[in-house]
């Protein structure tokens, strides 16, 4: 049988991770509100979008109402990247309907805008703002009723006349019983929020009728170049099967001591966590980790997040970033999400094809997330190594640990167990001299060396030697001299 | 002489009064291109958006031209062309002329302060249009 189904055309709305929250973009002769409290960016949302969208078989109608004054929108909105000067006048017009909405007449405000509809046809019409247009017009408190009114007249125009619509509207986005957001296909909700000196925003899409939007908050940014919304999406089914390919070759460290240890390096698309206090070689070792997978023709991306990005660009990752071998990414604000790190991290995964990713550290990865965001620090990084995984990249990541001698601990946060593999660094007291020792804590499924291992750090990086096999207690901190007993034998799988 | 530089909203603006060589003509001409301004810009920036920044390019030309400050302190409307027209009468012929031109001078700086050259242009072109024969040459320089 013929299906006969109507197809919706979805419209590809030109803001990075917008379409994937919306469930693939907007429907084409939808009748949508963006809303939120002013200054949460639902302007700049909307001509971003328009600009998008707007083509000479899909001319943009915007009419402004009261509020922001039309100069001064104009003024604004051009500094963004998207806004097109040569669009203005052609494909995209704009009206000011502030004398008719000062009237306080609906129906003449409506006839204004079926008058410009009928003019120009737009394929795209935006309406800034709905609300104060609709309360100009409402004296008493018959206010619910003649707004959903309202809306179901200009909806029903709207859809008549074939245009896929936007209303701005100073709303809040929390549930609300207000009947208009009933009449409306689609809800995009805006909100913003101040902790300290962070600002977060974030989006959700609360409503938008047959399609499956992805739902809760997403955080999103405002810059230059317009809205960039951080949405990760699933891994692709070809990074799904590199990910999930049996008997790969194992990824080798540039330590071969360490592949050793790691029972013959790391498996490949794995998360190892390498701990260890202040100068302990952390960076240094994933430094290695990146210019052995540069030996091998991998690419590899490191997100560095250290207080003082000099010290970058004079090591090792540096020559690497110099060569093209290693992307960084850089910690470009104090308010950043993990989400948006994980968007970045897999556009430039996918960029670069790399195999290997560094995330050095997560103690400063957590001192540049926003406060609202450290709350949901373990979930997030849970979601972070999850998916490097699915994309089959293997990642390693540096904590801060304090030795404290007391205690064996791997990380400040309690996310080792979300990783597959634990490297743990400490410094050890010999002869007055302080030295360092490496332990294999943990390789997931495999087996690994489980020796406590010396280990110096000289210009060509770490040497690994001997176990101290004439010491006990060193994970205590002050190890003693000790009878001489059998090697320590590796750890089964 | 057919002026041979590319169009632009400045010489179009001023060639809307460069032609007339008696006063009535250059009082019509005055308000003609006033008209044209608002009728295309009151839809895009509102008439408020447009007769403010009217009353602000008044206000500063009237420091070099005294009777365009009289018309910025007797406005009996937000943009009254009246008034504009019927101070011009009473001046000089060559008065009346510079005062005009430094009225359209300082509006489009006006708007080219808020919302940029570019965008400027864009908004003007229309207007400065309807004073070209589309080919680079002001409607006055045409035989």
């Amino acid at each position: 049988m013929t299906n006969t189904k109507v197809t919706i055309n979805r419209l590809q709305t030109g803001v990075p991770g917008l379409d994937h929250i919306l469930g693939g973009g907007v429907p084409e002769f939808s009748f949508s509100l963006i809303l939120g409290l002013p200054g949460c960016g639902k302007t700049t949302l909307a001509h971003q979008i328009m600009f998008a969208l707007a083509t000479p078989q899909r001319p943009a109608l915007y009419l402004t109402v009261l509020g922001e004054p039309p100069l001064k929108m104009l003024r604004y909105q051009q500094q963004f990247a998207f806004f097109r000067d040569d669009a203005v006048n052609s494909v995209v017009r704009f009206v000011n309907l502030a004398e008719e909405t000062l009237t306080g007449n609906l129906d003449q405000v409506l006839a204004r805008i079926v008058e410009e509809v009928e003019e120009t046809m737009p394929a795209l019409v935006f309406i800034d703002s709905f609300r104060s247009m609709v309360l100009s017009g409402l004296p008493g408190d018959n206010t619910h009723n003649r707004l959903q009114q309202f809306m179901q007249q200009l909806g029903m125009l709207m859809t008549s006349w074939q245009a896929t619509t936007f209303l701005i509207g100073e709303y809040p986005t929390e549930a609300d019983t207000n009947p208009v957001f009933t009449v409306a296909d689609g809800l995009i909700g805006l909100r913003q929020s101040v902790q300290r000196n962070s600002m977060v925003r974030k989006i959700e899409i609360m409503k938008m009728r047959g399609q499956a939007p992805v739902p809760g908050l997403h955080s999103f940014r405002i810059d230059e170049t317009g809205i960039e919304v951080f949405a990760p999406d699933s891994p692709t089914a070809a990074e799904g099967a590199r990910a999930g390919m049996k008997n790969a070759p194992r990824v080798t460290m540039g330590v071969p001591q360490l592949d050793e240890m790691l029972g013959g390096g790391l498996p490949r698309g794995y998360s190892l966590l390498i701990a260890g206090p202040s100068g302990s070689g952390k960076s240094i070792l994933s430094a290695a980790f990146l210019a052995e997978g540069a030996r091998l023709g991998e690419h590899g991306v490191i997100a560095a997040f250290e207080s003082h990005p000099n010290g970058v660009r004079k090591s090792r990752a540096a020559r690497l970033v110099e060569q093209g071998m290693v992307s960084v990414i850089g910690n470009s604000s104090p308010d950043v999400s993990i989400d948006e790190l994980l968007v970045r991290l897999m556009r430039e995964v996918r960029r670069t094809n790399a195999a290997r990713v560094v995330i050095d550290s997560l103690s400063g990865l957590e001192l540049s997330l926003a406060p609202t965001f450290r709350e949901d620090f373990r979930e997030s990084l849970l979601r972070l190594v999850t998916t490097m995984a699915g994309m089959g990249v293997t990642m390693v990541m540096t904590s801060e640990l304090e030795d404290r001698y007391i205690d064996l601990r791997f990380s400040p946060y309690g996310t080792a167990f979300l990783t597959d593999a634990i490297i743990v660094q400490r410094y050890i007291e010999v002869d007055s001299c302080l030295r360092r020792m490496m332990a294999v804590v943990k390789v997931r499924g495999s087996a690994h060396s489980n020796q406590l291992r010396e280990y110096v750090i000289d210009a060509a990086g770490i040497q690994i030697g001997d176990m101290l096999t004439d010491r006990e207690g060193l994970l205590g901190g002050r190890p003693t001299r000790k009878i001489a007993r059998d090697a320590c034998a590796p750890v089964a799988v | 002489m057919t002026r041979q530089t590319p169009l632009s909203s400045v010489p179009a603006l001023r060639s809307g009064v460069g032609g007339p060589t008696e006063l009535a003509g250059l009082a019509d001409a005055l308000e003609g291109v006033w008209r044209a301004v608002g009728d295309h810009l009151f839809g895009i920036i509102g008439h408020q958006g447009v007769s403010g920044l009217y009353q602000r390019s008044l206000h500063v030309a009237g420091r070099d031209h005294a009777w365009l400050a009289d018309c910025f302190e007797g406005a009996q409307a937000p943009m009254d062309l009246k008034l504009l027209r019927a101070t011009m009468m009473r001046q000089p012929f060559e008065n009346a002329r510079e005062g005009a031109i430094a009225l359209l001078d300082i509006f489009y700086q006006m708007l080219v302060g808020m919302v940029g050259v570019s965008l400027s242009e864009r908004l003007l072109r229309s207007i400065w249009q309807n004073f070209s024969d589309g080919n680079g040459r002001y409607k006055q320089d045409i035989p």
